[in-house]
């Protein structure tokens, strides 16, 4: 039979080592449960800040960009635009344009056909492709002169006027005849949402800025206000 | 009673191996100061972070709050982009300049020749039909039609008929240009 005899374990030699193993074993499981989570916090506290510190720079730069925009022009530039874009399908102004460009033209209107279909088309998405348009078919009688400047004032009209194509039937240079001209006016809905804050502010090109130069040259024929952009805290800040 | 000798040295350690074990305690010891050093450097790296982490965040809060004010100036801008973006097809698009159109045809026609039928398309396909008084008159309109390349660099004669009277009656396309 096995019998322990404690005398003659000695664990005196092994007294040297227990501080340096118990240092190792201290270290080890210290980094290990405690250490080693710690750090792994710290890198993504680094990673967030340099996430946020990208966050601060763009919205940074956007606020700068907002406040070097000169309010009272951008509120002209943005009327221009909705005026000769109208943000609905707003056939009363349509109606109201068409009749007094011809009016002024001496155009007698014979006859109008339109399809409005679905009037409320502001929440109507838009197409990215092309603009919704509200296409008038417009018989209207006079002579040429007159036809030719109300060509001429359509093209310089706000809101915007798009001559699709012109049939003239019984044409008499001379003297009065009848034509008949298929018109789209173009609009947009407004947009929806302003995005992200960090999302970076739409700048205008050349190209749009020369665009904006003809809008700012347009007459807008009613005369009236149409954009009361203010700050609503409504979900769509572009409602009003 | 049992006297207890707090002097007492269980086994003397001496040469090598006591050597040895001095070494390895020694080492012990700087391996805890160079582990402690570490943790303090991260611990300091942290809340370097941490600091810089909270500066930050206000300095965001303080942007969204700026942007905020500034939201009406953003939605004048995003409306305006939107709309001017989306007007460039539009009005760059080629299209005929209708009066042009009609008023060079207008002095085309104004010689014994009558355009009593026109259908102009905003992509520049026109289609007319008239009535010239004779052949002469008919030939002398179609020669200056052709050679106007300002109007159009394609006119076809569609149809073309001889009345009793001696007009003809024709009807054209021409691609145009302007």
């Amino acid at each position: 039979m096995l019998k322990f005899k404690p005398s003659s374990l000695n664990l005196d030699k092994f007294r040297p080592f227990l501080v340096p193993v118990l240092i190792v074993v201290v270290i080890v499981l210290s980094g290990l449960f405690l250490v080693k989570p710690w750090i792994g916090k710290a890198f993504e506290v680094q990673e967030n800040l340099r996430k946020e510190g990208k966050r601060l720079s763009q919205l940074t730069e956007k606020t700068s960009a907002l406040e070097s925009l000169s309010q009272t022009d951008l509120a002209k530039r943005a009327d221009a635009a909705a005026k000769a874009l109208p943000s609905e399908k707003d056939l009363s102004l349509f109606l109201v344009t068409l009749r007094t460009l011809a009016t002024r033209n001496n155009l007698e209107i014979v006859s109008l056909q339109v399809s409005p279909g679905e009037i409320a088309s502001a929440s109507a998405e838009a197409n990215q492709e092309a603009l919704p348009l509200l296409s008038f078919q417009v018989k209207a009688g006079g002579y040429m002169n007159d036809l030719l400047e109300f060509l001429d004032q359509a093209a310089h009209s706000a809101p915007i006027i798009v001559v699709q194509g012109m049939d003239v039937e019984g044409l008499d240079l001379g003297g009065r005849f009848e034509l008949s001209l298929v018109i789209d006016f173009p609009f947009l809905p407004l947009p929806t949402s302003l995005g992200r804050p960090e999302k970076a502010l739409p700048q205008t090109t050349s190209q749009e800025e020369e665009i904006y130069q003809k809008l700012a040259q347009l007459e807008f024929l009613l005369g009236k206000e149409v954009l009361p952009l203010v700050p609503s805290g409504k979900e769509n800040p572009f409602a009003f | 009673m049992k006297d207890i000798n707090l002097l007492k040295v269980g086994r003397a350690v001496s040469g090598k191996e006591g050597e040895l074990a001095r070494k390895i305690k020694v080492a012990s010891f700087l391996l805890l100061i160079v582990y402690c050093l570490l943790v303090a450097g991260a611990l300091s790296f942290w809340l370097i972070l941490q600091g810089e982490s909270d500066q930050i965040v206000k300095k965001i809060d303080y942007q969204e709050q700026r942007l905020k004010d500034l939201e009406p100036v953003e939605s004048q801008q995003t409306f305006l982009k939107q709309r001017l973006s989306s007007l460039v097809p539009l009005l760059t698009e080629e299209a005929p300049d209708y009066q042009a159109v009609l008023s060079r045809l207008e002095s085309f026609a104004s010689e014994g020749v009558i355009l009593n039928q026109l259908d102009l398309t905003r992509q520049g396909e026109l289609n007319c039909g008239g009535i010239a008084a004779n052949a002469v008159v008919f030939a002398d309109f179609l020669e200056r039609l052709l050679a106007d390349d300002e109007l159009s660099e394609k006119v076809k004669l569609s149809s073309s008929s001889r009345q009793e009277d001696g007009s003809y009656d024709f009807s054209l396309f021409l691609d145009v240009k302007i």
